[in-house]
């Protein structure tokens, strides 16, 4: 199917469009629209994924063997003696972010079915949710900077209204803390984006400027053409095109990112700069240690399928992030950081599941634990080995799908009784012994039990962040030992919260919530068994998701260890 | 002739300036239009070739009928609006 | 060279569905038994009993050829990771006992659980407990034994809850599984290891490797070929003996060793045929089997840790068997103790000894377990409409052996295995470790010595702590009615029906010696001679000495010796617990009185060293308290730090407000009044006369011309 992306990234987008456009009488409709739009995408994606190919080896810096891509040029301007500007509509899958692409599906489907109960102030609430699932899935596909950065930024909006309108007692502070959190990230992002554009060219548009014919020449020979200055400074055509910033041969000559340039600020080379402004861009979003303290709050405050969607989704995109920009455009300052991220990630790990050993807020437990488990991804990247880099996509996936049952089921709960305290709760599964099956499930998977996809993700990590040492050297192996102490922390807040709140007599605080604390109904189900499903399909069979993934990985970590 | 168009415009212009209703000021803008439509065909005489100045009046004869007649409809307007065609009235443009 | 790839090629047998149905129709159970109400007892055994003929099939049909099936799971990167079963003469027995006794306990629970609502439920638990366990028995890669190894545990965490009103009990199945967690901290760092050296975690592909590497430089050193490259995998020397101990420390866990035991004496919380086979009979067995099974992949020091471990594992819970009031207790210190002495005789290389024990030990113990569960569950009938009591407390018990004879026949005949006296089983297994454990300790020497004390003095501790607890339970009077004050209760005493009693003598009988061979020499059993001990494949340099090098003429020459010190340091053990506690003597007579022991020897043995207040007054409220410290870090430093940012932002833009009002916007404002002004002086013309208008225009007009004109 042609313009398959396209029509993925912007179902939605005309799903809002309905939602605007049915008057107020018909609002029932709203939530069949969301959902069915939804559905609709997912469908799409799930056919997109049949007819992905992962025995094709991307060319993470280049195009080669792309999939499903869509390129048209979007808009360009001359600039005289800056060269010129052009801004591509650039879709496409490879190994890196197919998965990512399915995850998103699968959750913002979920999530449009936990929107059911929603009650006030329809119409902008549908609209909103369904403009958050375009720029989430955009954000996945855009392959041009400009366009990625547009649809990143573009997340923050339906986001804040959403926490800001439909959550929490605090949903103010807590949206206005998100949205300016991750502003100030996505500003040393787009800070590094204008300097990336200014310093690299897409070979094949300063080609046709400069009217060489792409039949005669390869790419090899245009950029060293411009290496050597045969090309006219005005026929060089800045890009934004993510895959050409990933390839040091496309950095204009002497420009400031360039490798061999390496101009300095504070006494470092500005692509170490850059690189580190990149990171801590994503960083904010992924959330790491220190700058995971608005995650906690938004989740709080978030209705519960925004904080599946954040949790399942919104976080990914940092990683993601991280995979596409700041290592595949800057691997050498990757290499000379890796310490720093290793340890970012190795902390994170504890220090999230420290915190939440000390939470009494069940949701606030999840996102911590959520921390603790994003750090996993931020010690595989670091590794910078195949396994490390496909347990941390794999993590990502397999988080996207616990996280998000687990922020469902403190849902139900909440939904109940509108509390949250672990400690006003205690024996629930004489009361609620179905609900009680599906929280052990959830709480198991997230603490790593074999079986579940969780544990394929963290032994991959562990795997290849171990092997890290002997094979590249990026990060030393007592990060992976250290880091397994994760493994118990997390079975500790767990096990204590599910004792405390499961186990035991039957007591809760207040008496008039007995009445409410009913078992799930079937609508609970529908969310809850699918992902239950998926759990345990990733955590069974992982090919499900290497043979995807791992033709892209390969060729990641060739491109990591060709430039290092 | 040419004095005869000059006195034709000194009237008019008196008439534009001193007149209160609005028909006569119109009737005065008028005589203006027709002195230098006079003094236009005098001066094709000078012009051995072509009659410009008599097919400039003729040009100047049609405008000056549109302009009366849309002036006069202005005035009509005005009038139903401000009861009244006395200029010095009508000052609702008072800075 | 070799290529890994070769080694861990695939290879099918018919025999395939044989092996899955071994692990289908356990989580077959699992997942239907919940649903039969009233019938789950008797379908869950069905289904087991039909999982003990597979397995017993399987025995006969590759006892002697051991059998390999491997087949691709998944690809990560270039690594080809796969799924591996081998069926050799352990696995296979491994898997006729774990059925068979998980058979017996089903029939045993049928009764024992016949008044529980949730039963359902127990058989259930019962059936995946079964899957796991059989998964760690069947697969061949340290991954799937990973694996399964994490479900046993969960399996166990959900028997030991099961009955998780109690809180006592929720407890303990969560202690229980975050101390196994720790502990596989260590097995998963030991699968690092060997993952980064070989490329693959399948055993085959480890040990073949194993032999090849060498130590170069300190370095321990590898070469291989990987799908056509060559890989040359080199890391420091030292990581060998960390991935061994680090592998080990995952039995260390699972096994309740030293210093992770505390665990299983609290895992009692569980129902008792539970204990039975999941903390006595298989699943503590499970780490002595995953020892055996990378017993070749353990350096010289790897060793020497689990020896000392296993050493003093075995003295330390005998010690605390020696207090304890309650039955369950007892037994439970006694498996540890056990399992103590089956981990140093893999640290010392008694490969067979140990296994040979495991099987000798995993039927007495059950023995033990289910008979100790008949007396529990025939008292527990006696609180029906009554006062309650503890039904586990030895206090309340005495003279039971009138009331329950069959009972006391399986309960001594189990015990006598468990001190190890002559005819019965336990004596061939424990002999067999000792005399390995002599030899080992002479080779070694100096301060080696030491873990053969403990072991020596392990047996008499054995002794005593079981004659006393069978003259507190079944000799002398019967002190319930004493202490509650009905005189009729010993007429309401019954003993247990056949569901329970049959399973119990069972195991009884298979405590004697002649199942294993009619011998009294270990070495004539054939389960020493099926389960020979291989040699280390680590490098040379750090292998240890192994006991097979060792001239027979060496064992020949202790085994007299050990034999009649190890017999006569039983009947020590015996005499003393009759002298203290035969019918009438002082301690016997003022038991039921007894309270926590005095003295500092005392207090620690009923305290089990203190571990347990160790670990949860300060390893765990230091955690917990760093947590919260932590989470105020978090709350108020690292939050307070973005808001008070946020709030700095919040105060420069007033200040800008300010600066923005007062003077951006004044200068604004004053260009715009100053305008006005002019405005006002100047529309004084403007006086609205048309006619005056066209006069000013007029004059303007012709000042022009007569401008342009001059």
């Amino acid at each position: 199917m042609e313009h398959l992306l396209s029509y993925i990234v912007f179902i939605p987008l005309v799903g809002a469009a309905l939602v605007l456009l049915t008057p107020k009488a018909y609002e029932h409709l709203y939530r069949v629209l969301a959902i069915s739009s939804t559905g609709l995408t997912l469908l799409l994606i799930l056919f997109a994924v049949t007819s992905f190919n992962g025995a094709l080896v991307p060319e993470i810096s280049g195009e080669g063997n792309l999939q499903m891509m869509e390129k048209a040029s979007w808009f360009s301007l001359k600039l005289g003696s800056l060269g010129a500007l052009s801004v591509d509509y650039f879709l496409g899958v490879d190994g890196l972010n197919i998965s990512m692409v399915l995850l998103a599906g699968i959750v913002l489907f979920i999530g449009a079915i936990a929107c059911w109960n929603i009650k006030e102030k329809k119409k902008a609430y549908f609209s909103l949710y369904l403009l958050l699932c375009t720029s989430v899935l955009g954000c996945f596909v855009a392959l041009d900077f400009f366009l990625f950065y547009l649809f990143f930024e573009f997340m923050l909006l339906p986001m804040y209204f959403l926490i800001g309108i439909w959550g929490g007692p605090r949903r103010e502070y807590a949206a206005i803390k998100f949205f300016l959190y991750t502003l100030a990230g996505s500003i040393l992002i787009l800070i590094v984006m204008i300097g990336l554009y200014n310093s690299v060219y897409d070979p094949i548009k300063t080609a046709e400027m400069a009217g060489l014919s792409m039949a005669e020449y390869a790419i090899s020979d245009i950029q060293s053409m411009v290496l050597e200055g045969q090309i006219d400074k005005t026929e060089v055509v800045k890009s934004f095109n993510m895959l050409h910033m990933a390839d040091s041969a496309n950095y204009i000559p002497g420009s400031l990112l360039d490798k061999s340039g390496l101009g300095t600020l504070f006494g470092q080379p500005i692509r170490w700069i850059a690189f580190l402004a990149i990171l801590i861009g994503f960083a904010i979003k992924l959330p790491a240690f220190p700058f995971h303290t608005w995650l906690p709050d938004a989740h709080v405050e978030a209705p519960t399928p925004l904080s599946v969607v954040l949790a399942g989704i919104l976080l990914k995109v940092g990683g993601y992030g991280l995979i596409r920009t700041a290592y595949a455009m800057f691997p050498d300052a990757a290499f000379h950081y890796a310490w720093l991220i290793g340890f970012i990630g190795m902390f994170s790990i504890i220090y999230g599941a420290m915190n939440a050993l000390a939470q009494k807020d069940l949701k606030k437990l999840i996102a911590f634990s959520s921390v603790s488990h994003m750090g996993f991804v931020l010690l595989g990247l670091a590794a910078m080995t195949s396994e490390g880099v496909s347990g941390a996509i794999y993590q990502m996936f397999s988080h996207g799908l616990i996280s998000s049952m687990l922020f469902l089921i403190a849902g139900v709960i909440y939904d109940r009784t509108h509390d949250r305290m672990i400690e006003n709760y205690g024996g629930l599964a004489h009361q609620l012994p179905k609900y009680t099956v599906f929280v052990g499930i959830a709480f198991f998977a997230s603490l790593g039990l074999p079986g579940f996809s969780g544990f394929i993700a963290e032994l991959f990590v562990f795997l290849g962040a171990f092997k890290s040492a002997s094979v590249i050297g990026a990060i030393p192996a007592w990060m992976a030992v250290v880091s397994t102490l994760g493994l118990v922390l997390a079975a500790g807040y767990y096990l204590w919260t599910f004792q405390k709140m499961f186990l035991g007599k039957f007591w809760v605080k207040e008496k008039k919530w007995v009445p409410a604390l009913k078992d799930l109904t079937i609508h609970e189900y529908l969310m809850l068994v699918p992902l239950v499903i998926l759990i345990i399909a990733f955590g069974v069979y992982p090919s499900l998701l290497l043979d995807l993934i791992n033709s892209g990985v390969e060729s990641f970590i060739d491109h990591l260890t060709a430039s290092i | 002739m040419l004095l005869l168009g000059a006195l034709m415009f000194c009237v008019g212009l008196f008439v534009v300036f001193t007149r209160k209703n609005a028909i006569m000021v119109l009737i005065g803008i008028e005589l203006m239009l027709n002195s230098a439509n006079l003094n236009l065909v005098t001066f094709s005489r000078f012009d051995p070739q072509a009659l410009q100045g008599q097919i400039f009046s003729l040009f100047v004869i049609t405008i000056a009928a549109a302009e009366a007649a849309v002036a006069l409809a202005i005035v009509v307007k005005v009038y139903k609006y401000f009861k009244t065609s006395d200029l010095d009235k009508i000052n609702s443009m008072k800075g | 060279m070799i290529d890994l790839l070769d080694i861990i090629s695939p290879q099918s047998s018919a025999y395939l569905p044989w092996i899955l149905a071994l692990l289908i129709l356990p989580i077959f159970s699992f997942a239907t038994t919940g649903f039969m109400k009233g019938k789950a007892p008797y379908w869950s055994s069905a289904i087991i009993a039909s999982n003990l003929l597979v397995a017993a099939y399987l025995a006969t049909v590759f006892w002697n050829e051991p059998l390999t099936i491997r087949g691709n799971w998944f690809k990560l990167g270039e690594n080809q990771f796969t799924y591996s079963f081998y069926l050799d003469k352990l696995a296979l027995t491994m898997s006729l006992i774990v059925n068979f006794v998980a058979l017996l306990v089903h029939i045993f629970s049928t009764e024992y659980m016949r008044t529980d609502a949730n039963k359902p439920r127990y058989f259930a638990y019962l059936g995946l407990f079964t899957f796991s366990m059989m998964g760690i028995v069947l697969f061949n890669d340290l991954l799937f034994i990973f694996i399964f190894w994490e479900l046993v545990g969960v399996s166990s965490y959900l028997l030991i809850g099961f009955w998780f009103q109690k809180k006592s009990a929720s407890l303990a199945a969560n202690k229980a599984f975050i101390l196994n967690r720790i502990g596989d901290l260590g097995f998963i760092t030991g699968l690092m290891i060997l993952f980064t050296q070989f490329h693959s975690l399948d055993l085959d592909a480890v040990k073949s490797l194993m032999i090849m590497s060498e130590i170069e430089d300190g370095n321990w050193v590898v070469n291989f070929m990987q799908g056509g490259k060559e890989v040359i995998s080199s890391m420091d020397g030292r990581w060998l003996s960390a991935g061994g101990i680090a592998l080990f420390c995952g039995a260390v866990g699972k096994s309740a060793q030293f210093p992770l035991q505390v665990w299983l004496p609290d895992a009692m919380e569980g129902p008792t045929p539970v204990s039975a086979l999941i903390h006595a009979a298989t699943m503590v067995a499970a780490g002595v089997y995953m020892l055996a099974r990378i017993f070749v992949l353990l350096d010289a020091q790897a060793l020497e840790v689990v020896a000392i471990v296993g050493a003093v594992t075995a003295f330390m819970a005998a010690i605390a068997a020696l207090s304890q009031f309650d039955i369950k207790k007892v037994l439970a210190y006694s498996t540890i103790s056990q399992l103590g002495y089956m981990v140093l005789a893999m640290g010392v290389g008694a490969y067979s000894a140990g296994l040979f024990h495991l099987i000798t030990h995993a039927f007495f113990k059950a023995g033990l377990f289910l008979s100790a569960g008949i007396i529990i569950h025939q008292l527990h009938h006696l609180e029906k409409g009554g006062k309650k009591f503890d039904p586990q407390d030895m206090r309340v018990m005495g003279g039971l052996r009138r009331k329950l004879p069959v009972t006391f026949f399986a309960f001594v005949i189990c015990s006598l295995a468990l001190a190890g006296l002559p005819g019965f089983s336990g004596f061939l297994s424990k002999d067999a470790i000792l005399l390995d454990l002599a030899v080992w300790a002479d080779i070694k020497g100096g301060g080696f010595y030491i873990p053969e004390v403990l072991a020596f003095m392990t047996v008499v501790l054995t002794a005593f702590y079981t004659f006393r607890m069978i003259y507190l339970v079944f000799f002398g009077e019967f002190r319930l009615p004493k202490i509650l004050g009905d005189a009729s209760l010993p007429n309401k005493l019954k003993e247990g029906n056949l569901w329970v009693t049959v399973p119990a003598v069972i195991f009884a009988l298979l405590s004697f010696t002649f199942p294993f061979g009619f011998t009294l020499n270990a070495d004539h059993s054939w389960v020493m001679e099926a389960l020979k001990t291989p040699m280390y494949l680590v490098p040379e340099s750090y292998a240890a000495t192994s006991l097979l090098d060792v001239p027979e003429e060496t064992f020949h020459g202790l085994h007299k010796t050990v034999n009649i010190v190890s017999i006569l340091l039983a009947l020590a053990g015996l005499f003393i617990a009759w002298l203290s506690y035969k019918p009438g003597a002082k301690l016997e007579k003022t038991f039921i009185e007894r309270r926590e022991p005095v003295g500092v020897l005392g207090q620690i043995s009923f305290y089990h060293w203190y571990q347990n207040s160790l670990y949860q007054n300060i390893f765990l409220k230091a955690i917990l308290a760093k947590s919260r410290a932590l989470a105020w870090f978090d709350q108020y430093v690292l939050d307070e730090a973005v808001n008070l940012l946020a709030k700095l932002n919040v105060v420069i833009a007033h200040v800008t407000r300010w600066f923005d009002q007062v003077f951006v916007d004044g200068l604004v404002n004053l260009t715009a009044a100053s305008v006005g002004k002019v405005g006002q002086l100047t529309r004084s013309i403007q006086s609205g006369n048309i006619q005056a208008q066209i006069l000013v225009t007029f004059i303007f007009l012709l000042t022009l011309i007569l401008l342009l004109v001059v």
